[in-house]
């Protein structure tokens, strides 16, 4: 017996902690803890500030396991993804092995953090979104539909309604709404980025709406959405559960978002076209933020 | 003789620092634990 051959094959990782916090995929989980906390805030509960941060915590830690999960599925189309080819996987820096222990680890250690620290229904809320974003969404919806991102998005639609779980063990119309204006503004926020990137997803084999309908199509159904997402934008405070400040709020970004999906549906060739994408794809991750912190701010300071 | 792999800096550096990480998580997590349990028992913190 020798070992000749196995000093070649073996190589200690070179990862660092970095590589596993990327692959929590950061700016994704900071939009969850944002939307999170909102469904807290607004829950109707003594504030707890320990035990709503542990909470917070555990959904974070979720978001961040659905992450890695995601990107261990996701491997070998993100390799070819010119947006995603630095990924710690794709990148050569963790073993898929790796990322898949390090997500499972990481999802049985958040729902029963979020378990202990709060109560066992938002726990199964939790593990819900957590299967729902890398069973549905990422092993069938992703590579099968074009309209993958439409159902996958209720993955991260979810967050508030699970914060709003945490903090009060059940559930109310109130977080279900904020569940329907993420879930509604996920489809033309990500076709605009689709617009711009539908090379990359083309050669990754990914039925974006633009590469397999073509971008005509997409940008009617942008503009679409944006027609629907921009009075559901305004629901809060119609079923009185917002102030008039959110109203305003909702008003006038319901008004750009539809301007701005109309820029993107009337310029169609060269650079104008790509700028209005750009903008549209800008310009809604402002609308949701602004939207989901006027009405935490309305709450917190009334 | 040695046998078997030598580790080279890069990744002794590496598994330095992992290491590191998951005794700060460990710790973190028997200090999240510990305060949990304080909060959901109703029970003040020293100091706090």
């Amino acid at each position: 017996m020798t070992d000749i051959g196995l000093e070649a094959r073996v190589r200690l990782s070179t990862a660092t902690p970095g590589d596993y916090f990327q692959l929590l995929k950061p700016r994704v989980m900071s939009l969850v803890v944002f939307t999170a906390l909102v469904g807290i805030v607004i829950a109707p509960h003594a504030p707890h500030a320990l035990i709503d941060a542990i909470s917070l915590l555990a959904i974070a830690l979720g978001a961040g396991a659905s992450g890695a999960l995601n990107q261990w599925w996701d491997a070998d189309i993100d390799a070819v993804m010119s947006r995603t080819r630095n990924r710690p996987i794709p990148a050569g820096r963790i073993g898929a092995d790796e990322a898949l222990a390090f997500g499972l680890t990481l999802s049985v250690f958040a729902v029963t953090l979020l378990g202990l620290a709060a109560n066992w229904f938002a726990a199964f809320l939790l593990a819900f979104t957590i299967a729902y974003y890398v069973v549905v969404y990422s092993m069938w919806l992703k590579r099968r539909t074009v309209e993958n991102i439409v159902i996958g998005g209720a993955a991260g639609a979810l967050p508030p309604v699970v914060g709003w779980a945490a903090a009060t063990g059940s559930l109310s119309f109130e977080p279900l709404v904020l569940f329907a204006i993420i879930f509604l503004w996920t489809p033309p926020h990500f076709w605009a980025l689709a617009l711009l990137k539908s090379d990359d997803y083309a050669r990754a084999g990914v039925p974006m709406l633009p590469v397999v309908l073509g971008p005509d199509v997409t940008r009617r159904r942008i503009l679409l959405y944006a027609l629907v997402v921009a009075p559901v934008g305004l629901a809060p405070w119609a079923l009185g559960f917002a102030g008039p400040v959110f109203g305003i709020v909702a008003a006038v970004g319901g008004v750009a978002f539809v301007g701005f999906a109309l820029a993107v549906h009337l310029k169609r060739e060269g650079v104008p076209a790509r700028r209005a994408a750009g903008r549209m794809f800008g310009f809604s991750i402002l609308w949701l933020a602004a939207l989901f912190a006027t009405l935490a701010a309305e709450r917190l300071f009334s | 003789m040695r046998i078997g792999h030598v580790p080279s800096e890069a990744e002794i550096g590496a598994r330095r620092a992992r290491n590191r990480a998951l005794g700060l998580a460990l710790f973190g997590l028997v200090a999240l634990f510990y305060v949990t349990t304080m909060a959901k028992l109703g029970l003040h913190l020293p100091g706090m």
